[in-house]
């Protein structure tokens, strides 16, 4: 059983690269991913279940509660730093607002900035350095959290990023982007420092905003 | 036409601003790369705070599921514990903007920023070490 249903999802992860799918122009999906059988109707369909990004309870600047639940149907792309950052989160964020830019008006793109410094980031904090930045709307929320709960987090969505480099610890404070699908799946990681790669992620934005139904749904 | 003493003078006073404009310059190099020293022993610090979270997480677990000694654990978590919140106490605490500050006063302050960032640093070494050791001897 256990061997048909690995030979179904080969079968299954094949037919996602067929050349009729465009598929370099199709992002990957990061993390891990498991088939599950079940039965429709007396048949047996086999689904592949994707690694998704998992529940939390945060509070953005203008202090009103953000759960996984707002962010549904929503492409986002998600980050961490924090206000009091002397290094890399200037150059970051900097970089974050051509993202912010060209996507305020879209409605349908976020941005989430998690602090991973919650005990000095509090809402009157992150709503100063919003307004610093230029920040209005709901399209980019700044957001405090318990810092454990951030940490825990932040290893979901840097789950390509720990494949790419094989080795654990120093992720979080190293400028990555990740980009999160509609279904709240890992589409993408980039270098938040490097405008090339920010450049990259606004085109891979684009792709997703066009990406079908059809296509998620596979 | 200007008389050689006068000639003299206005060299002087070009050789003069010029040599302050190339010695500002260089202040301000110097003040940078202070700057830098601090950031970089920071960034440091900052990997390995967030092994200290790793672990503190991962500590709190065990407590949790009482799978290890709570007394000897808790013990371990505080250590981490404190050297995080000194580690976010001195990165809210440093400043990066030093307008109608000397020179002097830029030097020092970096001078002083770097002795602390560095016992910060030592203290997340020291924490991330122990509850490594800890940790490992928890598989065998």
């Amino acid at each position: 059983m256990r061997a048909l249903a690995i030979g179904a999802f080969c079968l299954l992860a094949l037919s996602a690269c067929k050349p009729g799918n465009q598929s370099n122009t199709v992002l990957p999906i990061y993390g891990n991913r498991e088939p599950v059988t079940k039965t429709v109707n007396g048949k047996t369909v086999t689904d592949t279940v994707y690694q998704t990004i998992p529940d939390f309870d945060f509070v953005n600047q203008y202090g009103k509660h953000i759960t996984r639940k707002s962010l549904d149907g929503t492409i986002y792309v998600a980050d961490f730093f924090f206000t009091s950052c002397p290094s890399i989160c200037p150059i970051m964020h900097r970089n974050m607002l051509k993202v912010y830019d060209e996507f305020k008006a879209s409605g349908n793109v976020k941005i989430i900035s998690y602090s991973i410094d919650p005990g000095h980031d509090t809402v009157a904090v992150l709503k100063n350095y919003a307004d610093k930045m230029g920040i209005t709307g709901n399209t980019w929320w700044l957001l405090n959290g318990d810092k454990k709960s951030t940490y825990k987090l932040a290893e979901s969505y840097l789950v390509a990023v720990m494949e790419d480099s094989g080795a654990p610890g120093g992720y979080v404070h190293q400028g990555y982007f990740v980009l999160i699908d509609k279904q709240k799946r890992i589409r993408g990681s980039y270098d938040g420092t490097n405008p090339e790669q920010v450049a990259k992620l606004i085109e891979d934005i684009k792709l997703l905003q066009t990406e079908s139904q059809s296509i998620i749904a596979q | 036409m200007m008389n050689f003493k006068k000639k003299m003078r206005l060299f002087a006073v070009i050789c003069g601003s010029a040599f302050m404009i190339i010695s500002c310059a260089d202040t301000k190099k110097q003040e940078k790369e202070a700057m830098g020293e601090v950031i970089k022993i920071h960034d440091e610090a900052m990997a390995k705070s967030e092994q200290v979270v790793h672990n503190n997480i991962l500590l709190d677990s065990l407590i949790k599921t009482k799978a290890v000694d709570p007394v000897k654990a808790s013990a371990i978590t505080k250590a981490l514990s404190t050297a995080d919140k000194a580690m976010e106490d001195w990165m809210h605490q440093f400043e990066v903007e030093h307008e109608g500050k000397s020179h002097e006063q830029i030097m020092q302050y970096m001078a002083d920023q770097k002795k602390q960032i560095d016992q910060v640093n030592k203290q997340l070494s020291e924490a991330v070490n122990k509850s490594n050791q800890y940790l490992s001897s928890l598989k065998k």
